[in-house]
């Protein structure tokens, strides 16, 4: 029998996002459909409706012409669909037969589990698939491309007739690699639907019949993959409306000197990473998630140890141990995720403030004054527009871009003596407006001779505020390209670069 | 803070410390009405030194919760204290200050071995907090022979024994101390980190927090204030005996938990505790005194913290609510002002 699968006006908006709009495309069993797009596309979110994790969306999802609506995953495991994550979800603890039959293990007398069958019939599959592993291995001992097999016979196990795989080649080898496809095509020639979410062209070109292209949670075109080309696909997920937000900046144009360089640098998450900054410039740090953005951020920073490499910083060589070396040298770090690393959720703004300045704050560097910390507060929330009733609501209660602007506003007063700022992510999850302030707040900074690092997902960010940005890929920098030479092509060409 | 505004009720019902407070005089109105005895001198002053013996435990517990921490070998530490002091002075002739430096150091050096634990060898502090008090407990039989060890110095026996005025000498100590604490907590920079540090441990390194210092101070600092507490409990006893303050820690962190220190870390206050601490005393002396058997004592703590944070949880059920419709409120305007334009 023929299968396919089709989404209809599928549609969903988490608070503040449109993530998916009115997305409709059709996917045939027998064939491998590559799912692509930039980060925040919308490929995630249409998994989990697929999987049952998301069930208030508008639109339909039919599976063979008949609607489901999958209120949990287990309703979309009992209509056969299968999503394959990159954390994958087994016990490790456990042996590969209870992993693969975990919620149908083969009963026996008086309930108890019939061993003998489990062993046999995981055996079964395993010569099916040609691996090289046996039943009663616990799963945490095997390597990570052999746990994903697991993965892939529990799936096939429960007879799922379509089947995604979110990134599956991340954490693993080329040999892993080739075992893995050889896996995949195996269940295609079965007629099983196969989506495969993946970054990387060359596998896109590799085992892919089809690719269909998402950008800004909306379907762009779906093509047969042997009759397109690579630059054809980057071209469908960029170039988008970039709209008059960056019309009126006021970029800074006089770079200075060199002040920052790092020669080599290599952490536990990248390696050999160089590059250089000058004051007053906007670097960007580009790469899809997990190219090593924010680890090189954090090395930096001191808070992951550079084990080889140099940084040279005014001049000298300095190896930040801690975070708190960093800062007393006039480094500051806006982290990616504003509630788990930035602010302490349950202190007011005024005490969030102080946070880095409390020695500066205090009366025989012991004790805190009211008053001196107001005045800190009070000035960042009057230069940074942070809306708020007064200095002492608690961070918890702001929306995210004021939560944003409290942390800016931490390290940007005049307590601190900030030389160079690390934004990680700055407009995650922030509103338009908000948006906006925070661009004209970088351009400002630039302008006061602060070194900015910019890292952003956002590509348009990065192209229309970075004087210099810096590619990266796996740990490693795939390339550097001037303000000039940057538009959306040449960054994610560069990011998608093995 | 956000209850400045509205009635005189509302405002005792959003702020902790003073619900708690209202609790106290309800509970002593309550049960002096029952008994007249409760709120008899010689009553009052078994109410201080119970309150004391654990109240030294909680000012250490307090702060160890807020930086983020827990120690469930305080009553052992204590214990083996108490034990220690006794010995130092009656087998080694130890003059009783040395004695009693020595005692407090061993209570500071086993939350030391805590901290360690916990930090460079990254256990469970439950954990690592039970062995160490599974050490200090077996210490303590080793070295006494599970037999206690009788005090002779008289000046000794005064420093826990004595009352001044209406209190005794070891509820003065204790409100001492949570005023020192409480004042370090509030104002100073170290106090400021304390609660930074528990609150969001990643946040705060991030801010140039040295977090591995606060939590070397909090356990360290519990250590030393349970040693405290075994000590003048041996004194006020004239005997250090291995029992002595078995469970304290417990009782302490039911105080202090009942006077709003959140168990997650990062909120709550010495005055709070404090309150937590006078509560969870006067309702389980007011049990005997009352007529029940000294077994419900245990049995009325467990409920007095359910009851108490099941207060706390519709208080903050409450202030989400509020916090919901305000946001809701905000949209609202919102879409109101981009229609109007």
């Amino acid at each position: 029998m023929e299968q396919y699968l089709e989404f209809q006006n599928i549609g969903k908006t988490f608070p503040g996002v449109q993530a998916l709009k009115d997305v409709s495309f059709r996917m045939d069993g027998g064939k491998i459909v590559a799912l692509m797009g930039e980060n925040g596309a919308g490929k995630s979110t249409l998994l989990k409706i697929l999987s049952g994790e998301i069930n208030d969306y508008e639109g339909k999802v039919l599976i063979n012409g008949v609607e489901h609506h999958f209120s949990t995953p287990k309703d979309a495991i009992n209509a056969s669909i299968s999503v394959i994550y990159q954390e994958r979800q087994l016990v490790s603890q456990m042996n590969v037969m209870e992993n693969i039959f975990m919620e149908d293990l083969p009963g026996g007398k008086f309930g108890m589990v019939n061993m003998n069958q489990l062993k046999k019939r995981t055996q079964e599959l395993i010569d099916l698939f040609g691996i090289n592993i046996r039943p009663t291995d616990t799963v945490g001992t095997l390597s990570v491309a052999y746990q994903q097999m697991v993965e892939i016979m529990k799936s096939y196990r429960r007879d799922s007739h379509i089947i995604a795989f979110d990134e599956p080649t991340a954490p693993l080898t080329d040999t892993e690699i080739d075992i893995l496809f050889r896996l995949i095509k195996q269940l295609r020639d079965e007629g099983k639907i196969v989506i495969y979410v993946s970054h990387r062209m060359n596998e896109i070109f590799r085992i892919t019949d089809e690719v269909v292209i998402m950008k800004d949670g909306r379907f762009v075109d779906k093509v047969a993959t042997a009759e397109t080309t690579e630059a054809e696909l980057i071209k469908k997920m960029v170039g988008r409306d970039i709209g008059d937000t960056y019309a009126g900046l006021k970029r800074n144009e006089h770079l200075g000197d060199v002040f920052l360089e790092l020669k080599n640098v290599t952490t536990d998450y990248v390696s050999d990473i160089s590059l250089t900054l000058r004051k007053g410039e906007v670097l960007g740090l580009a790469g899809l998630a997990g190219a090593g953005r924010t680890e090189t951020a954090r090395a930096i920073f001191g808070a992951d140890p550079i084990i080889s490499g140099k940084m040279i910083y005014n001049g000298q060589e300095f190896r930040p141990k801690s975070p708190k070396d960093a800062i007393d040298k006039g480094i500051a770090l806006c982290p990616e995720d504003r509630k788990e690393q930035g602010l302490i959720l349950n202190m007011s703004i005024c005490k969030n403030v102080s946070a880095p300045v409390l020695n500066k704050v205090s009366t025989m560097g012991a004790f805190v004054s009211r008053k001196e910390e107001s005045a800190v507060a009070e000035k960042a929330v009057e230069t940074y527009a942070i809306k708020t009733p007064t200095i002492d609501k608690i961070t918890k209660e702001l929306s995210g871009g004021n939560q944003q602007k409290v942390i800016l506003g931490r390290w940007m007063s005049d307590k601190v003596d900030t030389k160079l700022l690390i934004l990680d992510e700055p407009t995650k999850g922030i509103d338009v407006g908000a948006k906006a302030e925070v661009y004209r707040m970088i351009c400002e900074f630039a302008r006061q001779g602060i070194g900015v690092i910019l890292i952003s997902s956002e590509l348009t960010e990065v192209i229309n505020l970075c004087d210099n940005i810096i590619v990266l890929h796996n740990g490693h920098i795939t390339g550097e390209l001037r303000r000039e030479e940057a538009t959306e092509e040449n960054v994610l060409t560069l990011a998608m670069k093995d | 803070m956000d209850n400045s505004r509205g009635s005189l009720w509302k405002r005792i019902v959003n702020n902790q410390v003073s619900l708690l407070v209202a609790i106290f005089i309800v509970l002593l109105v309550v049960f002096q009405i029952w008994n007249r005895n409760f709120l008899s001198g010689s009553n009052i002053i078994t109410m201080m030194n119970s309150a004391g013996l654990y109240g030294i435990i909680a000012v250490g517990m307090a702060i160890l919760i807020i930086s983020g921490q827990v120690d469930l070998s305080a009553g052992y530490v204590g214990c083996l204290a108490g034990v220690l002091v006794s010995m130092f002075m009656e087998w080694y002739k130890m003059p009783w200050p040395v004695a009693l430096v020595l005692a407090i150091a061993v209570g500071a050096l086993c939350g030391l071995a805590s901290a360690a634990l916990v930090i460079y060898l990254k256990f469970p502090n439950f954990i690592a907090t039970l062995a160490v008090a599974n050490v200090c407990n077996g210490l303590v039989y080793v070295i006494t022979n599970a037999a206690s060890v009788p005090i002779s110095n008289k000046f000794f026996m005064k420093i826990g024994g004595s009352t001044l005025g209406p209190f005794s000498s070891v509820f003065i100590i204790t409100v001492a101390l949570f005023v020192i604490y409480g004042f370090m907590l509030k104002f100073t920079k170290f106090g400021r980190q304390i609660y930074m540090c528990g609150g969001n441990p990643s946040a705060a390194r991030l801010a140039g927090i040295n977090s591995v210092k606060i939590t070397f101070f909090a356990f360290i600092n519990c250590g030393a204030l349970s040693a405290l507490a075994g000590i003048l409990l041996a004194s006020r006893m004239g005997v250090g005996s291995p029992m002595s303050v078995v469970g304290a820690d417990l009782t302490a962190i039911t105080a202090v938990v009942l006077g709003g220190i959140a168990f997650t870390g990062g909120t709550g206050t010495m005055l709070g505790a404090f309150v937590g601490v006078c509560i969870l005393t006067a309702f389980s002396n007011a049990l005997i005194v009352i007529g029940l058997d000294a077994d419900f004592q245990i049995m009325a703590t467990g409920i007095l913290l359910i009851i108490a944070l099941i207060i706390d949880y519709y208080r903050s059920r409450g202030r989400e609510r509020r916090m919901k419709k305000e946001a809701k409120e905000i949209a609202l305007r919102k879409t109101i002002n981009k229609e109007q334009k």
